[in-house]
């Protein structure tokens, strides 16, 4: 018998409690959920002003780390500048040796959070503005406010606080005598330089750990350059209308809080093919003899059952994808007529694949189309891909025969359409998150770029990649109801117009 | 602010190089048409975790590996192990605050140090949330023994603490175990954080010597030595606090 048998049965006499999960669970997830979409929308949301206030901030942290040596204290900093009650945050182009404002960002901890973005001719390209319930999306040049769901305005900025991964490693050094009184209180400067790069970002930090100021510096002949600066004041009182949504007389609101979504319940074909479920949810016949189709793809609950670990429901279906293949007709005068698929919007989300393709007839037909035999591209992918593949089947048809669909009578106008199509994206949008549905933009050349790529990464020629026109995506609240109707006329008109 | 970015869908490495692509000088059937995935955040959706079957090594690795790049697999995570966390930690201090504001600050280390985790063959994942969870626990009672608050259980905490083997539902008969568990508590609370950790891993979260280990990057004859000294200290304290009462 050992000397602790008696402790360790004490152990086993004394009941392990168990803690039922409550409101923190969601609360977390939440916040996870939002700093993980800020972390991918910050790059995009503030452009010029993000890098020079993360770096800033950044930096300082950094600077924390080399300086005192724990990790404690670089958590002290952060968490003091999470702390602050409010942040006003410049940041300038240095021009000419002359400061240029090209971004300003207000935060109150109780208000919300403003940016506002600054062309290079001084005027306001765009705000944004959080308020903690709605989030309202300006842009000048179209006069438009866009509405839209809160994103967390204090994970926002934490997100700033926290693009700490290329700084943080950089060793910061002291610059002696490049110390700074800023606003008042006396500011330590330190400089990580990289060498290779020819460029230095130097910080100058408070007593409270907090940064005052940051610049990215480079040398051209030996003489220093700044070429942007953000200065950041803390705590001082801002003005409390900076945090009204009003941007100015004649800007609409489109505001996407309010969107209905379209009944997409209704399965009008439905079929299964290598481990996925193929459905056509809602056809419509719009006015110009073109049909709308809202269909989609997703695992079958067998193929579910044994790769949940690869599908997760909040994403798209990731173990699999298709497309619309219908392709043409031999009418009975022997002559072919083509249908041509054009996709204008995307949904990935709730464990399934969700498109809304517009099919356009092309050329004469006798009379409008009664039915239509649909044919769709279906590919596995993931470790659904991986066991049919084990399993020597095919993993893709280039050809699966939906079936034949009846077309509705009535038609509808391809703008009334287009519109439902828009709510229903504006509804997903409030709900599943900025990224899960996506509208077409109107369709454009490959840039020179984007064509050298082509022929680099895929072999193609110069002739294909000439022929090559692609449709950018734009998150909802980046386009209004009218530009996505906009965007798909234009898209039809060059596919008709060939 | 600068216009909307596009959005272009990425190749897939079969020539299907864009979103959508057209080319006027082609058949239909040559036609390339594709849309792909994109990253999503999830929808809310909660207390999702008693739904969800256990992963395998296998496919937890993979899950973790797709967390890198996408976030709904680490909401995956999150679920499948925000409960084991959160009891780890309100056993580790018994307060449903402190473990619930421990819980978060775990989380959200995991979050940032996620690209930098690499996974080793047959250590699980939670292997890694354990660790993190485990130096939050350490942190906190660093600090609360320097500022020790009084070990109380609030009547809501009792009515969200269950015991497995207690039988029906009853808050007088909770709170008399849980008074029973707290007393086990405090003596542990008297005792180094090395063996506290070692102890609650053992015996409250029932983990064998290998993965206590594993979880604080230990030896395993170390842990077992760790473990037989900090019995022998807590029968020390148990009998101390006996003989004050």
């Amino acid at each position: 018998m050992k000397d602790t048998d008696g402790i360790e049965k004490l152990f086993e006499q004394t009941p392990r409690p168990r803690i039922a999960d409550g409101p923190h669970r969601a609360r977390l997830k939440r916040q996870l959920v939002a700093r993980l979409q800020d972390s991918r929308r910050a790059p995009r949301i503030l452009r010029w002003l993000v890098p020079a206030a993360a770096a800033a901030c950044v930096a300082v942290a950094a600077v924390m780390l080399v300086v005192n040596g724990t990790p404690s204290v670089y958590a002290q900093a952060v968490e003091a500048l999470r702390r602050a009650k409010t942040v006003h945050a410049r940041a300038f182009r240095i021009v000419d040796g002359k400061e240029k404002l090209g971004a300003e960002i207000w935060y109150d901890a109780e208000l919300g959070v403003r940016e506002r973005t600054i062309a290079r001719d001084g005027s306001v390209a765009g705000e944004m503005l959080d308020n903690g319930e709605f989030r309202w999306t300006y842009n000048s040049a179209k006069k438009t406010v866009i509405k839209d769901a809160s994103r967390d305005p204090v994970g926002h900025i934490a997100e700033i606080l926290e693009f700490d991964r290329k700084l943080a490693k950089r060793p910061f050094k002291k610059v002696p005598g490049a110390d700074q009184t800023i606003d008042g209180v006396s500011c330590l400067a330190y400089e990580s330089r990289a060498e290779k790069q020819n460029v230095a970002q130097r910080v100058w930090i408070d007593p409270q750990n907090r940064v005052r100021r940051w610049e990215e510096v480079w040398w051209k002949d030996g003489k220093e350059v700044v070429d942007e600066r953000c200065k950041i004041a803390y705590d001082q009182p801002l003005p409390k209308e900076r945090f009204d949504p009003t941007f100015g007389v004649g800007v609409k609101v489109v505001d996407l809080t309010k969107a209905t979504p379209m009944a997409l319940e209704k399965s009008l074909i439905r079929k299964e093919v290598l481990g996925l479920v193929l459905t056509v949810h809602k056809v419509l016949r719009l006015d110009h003899g073109s049909l709308m189709l809202a269909w989609s793809h997703r695992p079958t609950k067998e193929t579910l059952s044994r790769h949940r670990a690869s599908h997760t429901m909040s994403s798209g279906n990731v173990l699999g994808r298709a497309e619309v293949q219908t392709g043409w007709r031999r009418l009975e005068d022997g002559t072919e007529r083509s249908i041509q698929p054009m996709n204008i919007a995307v949904w990935n989300g709730d464990g399934v694949g969700t498109a809304w393709t517009v099919l356009i007839p092309k050329g004469p037909w006798p009379r409008p189309l009664e039915a239509i035999d649909l044919q769709f591209r279906v590919y596995t992918s993931g470790t659904l891909k991986e066991e049919l593949e084990k399993k020597k089947q095919p993993w893709f048809l280039y050809r699966f025969d939906l079936g034949r669909l009846d077309l509705p009578e009535e038609a509808v106008t391809m703008e009334a359409a287009c519109r439902e199509v828009y709510q229903h994206a504006a509804w997903v949008h409030t709900r599943y998150g900025p990224r899960t549905v996506l509208l077409t933009g109107k369709m454009r050349p490959l840039t020179e770029k984007e064509k050298e790529y082509e022929m680099k990464r895929f072999g193609r020629t110069r002739k294909e990649v000439e022929g090559i026109t692609i449709e950018p995506l734009h998150e909802v609240s980046r386009i209004t109801p009218d530009e996505f109707v906009e965007n798909v006329q234009a898209n039809y008109t060059k596919l008709t117009e060939h | 602010m600068a216009e909307a970015p596009e959005f272009v869908q990425p190749s897939d490495g079969n020539g299907i190089v864009l979103w959508q692509e057209h080319r006027t000088d082609q058949s239909m059937d040559q036609r390339n048409t594709t849309f792909g995935e994109q990253v999503i955040p999830s929808r809310p959706k909660e207390n999702a975790e008693s739904r969800r079957p256990s992963l395998s090594l296998t496919e937890e690795a993979e899950l973790v590996n797709r967390a890198r790049m996408d976030p709904s697999a680490f909401e995956e995570l999150y679920e499948t192990n925000y409960s084991t966390i959160l009891n780890y930690l309100y056993r580790r201090t018994l307060s449903t605050a402190v473990a619930e504001e421990l819980t978060s600050n775990t989380f959200f280390k995991a979050l940032r140090g996620l690209r930098g985790f690499r996974s080793r063959p047959n250590v699980p994942f939670r292997s890694w949330l354990y660790r993190i969870a485990s130096n939050e626990a350490k942190m906190y009672w660093r600090s609360s023994k320097r500022h020790p608050a009084p070990l109380e259980l609030p009547d809501d905490d009792c009515l969200r603490v269950s015991f497995s083997w207690a039988g029906r539902a009853d808050p007088e008969r909770t709170r008399e175990k849980l008074q029973q568990y707290a007393r086990l508590h405090r003596a542990i609370l008297r005792l180094k954080e090395r063996y506290q950790a070692v102890l609650g891993l053992r015996y409250f979260e029932g983990m064998k010597h290998e993965q206590v280990a594993e979880i604080l990057g230990r030896k395993v004859g170390t842990v077992k030595s760790l473990i037989h000294r900090a019995l022998k200290e807590l029968a020390a304290v148990l009998h101390d606090m006996d003989a004050t009462l």
